[in-house]
């Protein structure tokens, strides 16, 4: 009896431990291998969220090899049919931010007196560009005294709910160029030839 | 046709229209759009952020009486004005109390306390109902009008006389004067005439004074005379007081 009491107690810490931790803010897809010139969609979502009514990051990455297109608020705040404050953004343009490198805030909020939002989804949906070769972190930020914390998740009661925010990567390889993809074919091209060559002399000294 | 009376309505609405937007301008144009508005913070943490975006939207819909902000500063600034001058006032009773009292100060009588100590005031007194008489004309000392007064600093000496006097022939008069040791006391040597009056029943008094007197044990006294010994001059009743205040 003893033993059951205490493994029933171990098994309830553990998975209250696993589930205090799994609440998240990503950046997904985690990793990203780009040409330069290629647009691409990167999400910023939540998992695990248990009453969200509000959310809000700051991401930065390198300004020479990203730039950003667009933002656009993401479903998942607005699954339970409730109206959104619609995004918040800071600095207020894209132009801004490109010359930065990064958002200061990006906040949305939830509006009127209704419950927060449970389960996992998008948040917000960044269209970015490649500039150029290379390899860039989309990481959460902070800066004291006035950009901070990095990410925030809040609760209807204006509550903080406790979270782990896991950056992405995107990298924009090398692009093959037109004279080199032509050389290579040519080259290719010769050697059938050749090898067909080789093959019909061998078959006319067989006979 | 355009009347007088229209006209002078058309002016006077668009001078109340002006006017208006003229007063409404500047209560709206603070900040400008980008700007920080302390009145948008409302966290007063120095920054409008995602926290001031949840007090907002937490309460979005929300109504209640309102509360004119800019009325209520006005209210808090007119009430710590008038707590300030109440603070400058008592600051200024304070340090007036907190002047130390030294035992200088003490001495030179610039202080005192409330509950003055018997003889911090010097005094002295003396009177007499018996009657004197003189036919003299050398000033001497009336009986019984002398005091001894101890002057611990410089003071203002005060003599205080009052007499029933008479004359016992007409055509002839009192003169009387005080002395505060060897010094006139004012008006001076001279004295003043008391009487030249033959009833018996008449008073007569006069204040005396002798300024700046330096500290030291003075005798004061009251002096008299009658300006021909023809006839005597009376006194009977009398009193003598003596007062110093601080110079």
């Amino acid at each position: 009896m003893p033993l059951l009491l205490v493994i029933t107690t171990l098994i309830a810490s553990l998975s209250g431990v696993a589930k205090a931790s799994s609440t998240s803010i990503e950046i997904a897809p985690a990793s990203l291998e780009r040409l330069p010139g290629n647009s691409f969609i990167i999400n910023v979502t939540v998992n695990d969220v248990a009453s969200l009514y509000l959310w809000m990051f700051r991401l930065r990455w390198n300004k020479t090899v990203l730039q950003l297109n667009s933002i656009e608020e993401g479903p998942f705040l607005k699954k339970e049919g409730g109206s959104t404050s619609g995004l918040m953004l800071s600095p207020s343009t894209i132009s801004e931010i490109n010359s930065a490198g990064k958002i200061n805030e990006l906040a949305c909020s939830l509006v009127g007196g209704v419950s927060g939002v449970d389960g996992s989804g998008t948040i917000a949906t960044l269209n970015f560009t490649c500039l150029a070769m290379g390899s860039t972190a989309l990481e959460f930020w902070e800066e004291s005294p006035y950009f901070e914390p990095s990410t925030e998740l809040l609760n209807p009661n204006g509550d903080s709910i406790s979270h782990t925010a896991t950056p992405g990567t995107v990298s924009v390889i090398p692009e093959f160029s037109d004279f080199i993809l032509t050389a290579v074919l040519l080259l290719a091209t010769l050697f059938v030839v050749a090898l067909g060559k080789k093959v019909r002399s061998t078959r006319l000294k067989g006979l | 046709m355009i009347l007088k009376k229209d006209l002078i309505f058309t002016i006077l609405a668009t001078f109340c229209i002006t006017a208006i937007l003229f007063t409404a301008i500047p209560i709206r144009s603070t900040p400008s759009p980008g700007e920080y508005d302390p009145w948008i913070d409302t966290n007063d943490d120095g920054i409008i952020n995602y926290e001031d975006l949840f007090n907002l939207a937490a309460r979005y819909g929300t109504f209640g009486t309102s509360i004119n902000k800019t009325d209520l500063l006005l209210q808090l600034q007119s009430k710590v004005d008038s707590l300030n001058a109440s603070i400058l006032d008592l600051e200024a009773r304070v340090n007036a109390l907190e002047e130390p009292v030294t035992t200088e100060r003490i001495a030179d009588d610039a202080v005192t306390n409330a509950k003055l100590a018997a003889g911090a005031i010097p005094f002295n007194s003396s009177y007499s109902t018996t009657p004197q008489s003189t036919t003299s004309i050398d000033w001497p000392d009336i009986p019984d009008m002398s005091v001894s007064i101890t002057l611990a600093s410089r003071s203002h000496v005060i003599i205080m006389f009052s007499s029933r006097a008479w004359l016992a022939t007409t055509g002839n008069f009192i003169r009387v004067r005080a002395k505060v040791g060897p010094s006139d006391a004012y008006p001076g040597s001279a004295g003043i005439p008391l009487t030249d009056q033959t009833s018996m029943w008449w008073s007569y008094s006069y204040v005396f004074y002798l300024p700046n007197v330096n500290a030291g044990v003075y005798t004061v006294k009251i002096q008299w005379r009658v300006a021909t010994s023809a006839s005597a001059g009376n006194v009977a009743e009398r009193t003598l007081s003596v007062i110093a205040l601080p110079a």
